[in-house]
């Protein structure tokens, strides 16, 4: 069961690094990227539940607030405007 | 029962992500596979942290997990939204078969808001004296030729004046072996953009809107300047014109890009 699980997460992970790889445009790559952070913070929890460490959520809080950051700055980059703007 | 309500939240979770993922693959253009990756593994990932939740109950960890849930539904709809609009404003086409844009500027201007409908118009029979005289008494530098069917049929300016008379004397001369006979013109619908661009890589400085045949109106360099500046008053105010017309032509074809 847990197997299947994980095996499924991570071929989604697989399928955004297609994606991010592909591309063909940048936005393509950028909404790779923040899907497959979505589906980290997914996996991250899993893994809390499964390995009974409770350090894994913190990673997937921290990974979910820093994919939400990136994201936000790819797009800045991508309107053409600087970061502090 | 926690358990089972748990790991049946998880599983279905996960088929979520999985299908979004697919969607993120198979999807045309980067529109669609936002909207079907985003919805789908957004909705997944918070299945799996609230199974976790529902799974653990208010340890440290379900109480965690619950707040990632909430910043994930919070965040993941705005990156988005804010990614969409990067993409459109990047310059990335929507898919070829997508059947409406609307983010599109609805307020295209189009040669009906800008041209002049009062046209004075002359008859290719007639003297060409009788133009110069029109167009000195309306101090415009050029007239439409329209014969007695009211179809357009040659334009006539005072460039052509001038190059006829430096061959031939003009007293007899009949307006239509002065004019220009193959003249450009758009219909009511054309956008005012493309008339612009037409105008200043001919050098024309007017274009005659024709509608089922007949001259409805006409659209100088003035009219698009005015609608350009926005200014309405019909006195020039600058002396070189062509290089006015340019640097506008110029300058709305950046910002229309940008």
């Amino acid at each position: 069961m847990i197997e299947i699980y994980f095996s499924v997460l991570v071929l989604c992970c697989f399928f955004c690094l297609y994606r991010i790889g592909r591309g063909p445009t940048p936005p393509d790559r950028a909404v790779g990227i923040d899907i497959l952070g979505i589906v980290v913070v997914g996996f991250c929890a899993l893994f809390a539940v499964f390995t009974g460490r409770d350090f894994y959520i913190n990673i997937a809080i921290a990974w979910s607030l820093l994919s939400f950051i990136g994201t936000l700055a790819i797009v800045k980059h991508l309107e053409g405007k600087g970061f502090d703007e | 029962m926690s358990e089972i309500i748990g790991y049946s939240l998880i599983s279905v979770g996960i088929l979520f992500d999985l299908l979004g993922c697919v969607g993120l693959i198979r999807l045309p253009d980067v529109y669609n596979r936002l909207q079907a990756a985003t919805k789908s593994v957004t909705m997944g990932t918070c299945m799996i942290l609230f199974g976790v939740f529902v799974k653990s109950g208010f340890t440290p960890l379900g109480a965690k997990a619950l707040l990632c849930m909430v910043f994930i539904l919070i965040t993941s709809p705005t990156a988005a939204h804010a990614l969409a609009r990067g993409a459109y404003k990047a310059g990335v086409r929507l898919w070829q078969k997508s059947v409406c844009d609307f983010y599109e500027p609805v307020n295209i201007l189009r040669a009906r808001d800008v041209m002049s409908r009062e046209v004075t118009f002359i008859n290719p029979d007639e003297k060409l004296e009788k133009a110069i005289e029109i167009l000195t008494e309306k101090k415009i530098s050029g007239l439409p030729v329209v014969n007695s069917e009211s179809t357009l049929v040659g334009i006539i300016t005072e460039k052509d004046i001038i190059s006829y008379s430096a061959k031939r004397k003009i007293e007899k001369a009949k307006v239509r072996e002065a004019m220009t006979a193959k003249v450009t013109s758009f219909p009511p619908e054309a956008e005012v953009e493309k008339i612009a661009d037409t105008i200043s890589k001919n050098k024309f400085r007017r274009v005659p809107i024709v509608e089922n045949g007949k001259v409805v109106g006409i659209v100088s360099r003035r009219d698009i300047i005015q609608i350009l500046t926005k200014k309405k008053d019909p006195t020039p105010t600058v002396k070189d014109e062509d290089d006015l017309f340019n640097s506008l032509n110029r300058k709305k074809r950046k910002v229309g890009g940008g």
